[in-house]
């Protein structure tokens, strides 16, 4: 693969073609913040938190790193005062719409921001990272980006029950500002934000409902035959006493029992 | 690094719980102890549980065929050239089927922190040849740290 030389504040650096900005800084150690990068799927460049300043000709640009691959020689500044004038920027915009939620109040409070257009009270901040997760990673595209314009919501097909989510939980877990919840209430795994209720399956030994269905039947599916099925029905807390025999060390019983 | 194992005594733990303060302590990022405890910034990823008639400290067995390897969509979770399976918490994307997959029911996530909670072997203490955070704390010495295979046959066979 072909290399070309950069300079990232003021290191000089040769860096393989069409890596991105963000993964050159984090090479070096420089941190740029962000809210829709997570490093398991494809940047979506949605937040534009991650925005650098590029000069490639005596030309300066403004481009989002996570997104940005580097093909010929520039010089990016990554915290310079303009650069932390437009963070400050979209932060205020943020929290005009969210207020300080999550990964957004952190950087508020690292970069100092006034809310200058006031405090929201949405939940969402349209990162991207809870539908990219269920497309790429777990592939089931339960999610989707649904309306147009200031209308725009995560939301699953038509607003109603989302067929196939399996309700593992990831699009919860990725979320910069904890939009979703999962609730295990009775013996529904309830994802409100999304409208999801899926049925839990009852452990084998407790009784206690643990795990919804269809998670059990996507693990069996992607698993194949070659693991012991009936872990899966039994919950965390009987597992270690159902394997009793394995976890004791030997040195105890001296290979008798 | 050789390939190794931590063995355990059950007859001598006492559930004093030193080991999972010092493992929690070991992997946290800040250096005074006591602040440490005023505001714990990791969970222990050793557990002493109850098991039957026994008290056993639990963690990872770094297992020779991982199931949780097998299912992690992302790859976070891996299986390193010594034996030891570890995770990228930074490609960790919380769909908790690892947790689901493991046999001993050891594995685990924690929604609200966001955070996977899995043994390291504590690595970056074993490249500084010390022995393992939860080894060394033990008061009464029931883990062992064993080389594998000479010594753990040798254990096992008594």
């Amino acid at each position: 693969m072909k290399s070309v030389e950069i300079i990232i504040d003021g290191i000089k650096k040769i860096v393989p073609k069409r890596i991105t900005i963000l993964k050159i800084a984090q090479d070096v150690g420089i941190e740029i913040p962000t809210l829709c990068y997570h490093s398991a799927i494809e940047p979506y460049g949605a937040c534009r938190l991650c925005i650098v300043e590029i000069e490639r000709n005596g030309r300066k640009r403004y481009v989002t790193a996570c997104n940005f691959p580097v093909e010929d020689e520039i010089k990016i500044e990554t915290n310079n005062e303009n650069v932390v004038k437009i963070r400050k920027l979209i932060l205020e915009l943020l929290i005009a719409k969210v207020g300080y939620k999550g990964k957004v109040k952190e950087y508020a409070e690292k970069y100092e921001v006034e809310p200058r257009f006031g405090i929201g009270n949405d939940d969402c901040i349209l990162c991207g990272l809870c539908v990219n997760v269920c497309k790429e990673i777990i592939g089931v595209s339960a999610i989707s980006f649904s309306q147009r314009g200031i209308e725009r919501k995560v939301s699953s097909p038509f607003e109603k029950e989302p067929t196939n989510c399996i309700g593992c939980g990831a699009c919860s877990f990725v979320c910069p500002v904890d939009a979703i919840k999962v609730e295990d209430i009775k013996n529904e795994r309830i994802i409100k934000k999304i409208n999801a209720k899926l049925e839990l399956e009852k452990c084998k030994i407790c009784q206690k409902p643990f795990i919804p269905k269809k998670l059990i039947e996507y693990i069996k599916n992607k698993l194949g035959a070659n693991v012991l099925l009936d872990i899966f029905l039994i919950c965390n807390e009987c597992k270690g006493k159902n394997y009793v025999d394995k976890l004791l060390p030997f040195s105890l019983t001296g290979g008798k029992k | 690094m050789k390939r190794s194992k931590i063995i355990v005594n059950v007859e001598r733990c006492f559930a004093c719980r030193t080991c999972e303060i010092e493992c929690a302590f070991s992997h946290s990022k800040k250096n005074n102890f006591f602040e440490f405890m005023k505001n714990p910034d990791r969970f222990p990823s050793v557990k002493i549980k109850k098991i039957e008639k026994f008290i056993t400290p639990l963690r990872c067995l770094h297992c020779d065929f991982p199931s949780c390897v097998i299912i992690c969509p992302t790859g976070a979770l891996e299986k390193d050239e010594n034996g030891i399976v570890i995770i990228e918490e930074k490609k960790c994307i919380g769909c908790g089927m690892c947790a689901i997959v493991c046999p001993y029911g050891i594995l685990n996530i924690n929604r609200d922190k966001k955070i996977h909670i899995k043994c390291d072997f504590c690595i970056e203490r074993l490249k500084k040849d010390m022995l393992p955070a939860c080894v060394l704390s033990c008061p009464n010495k029931a883990l062992k740290f064993v080389e594998f295979r000479e010594e753990y046959e040798k254990i096992r066979s008594r």
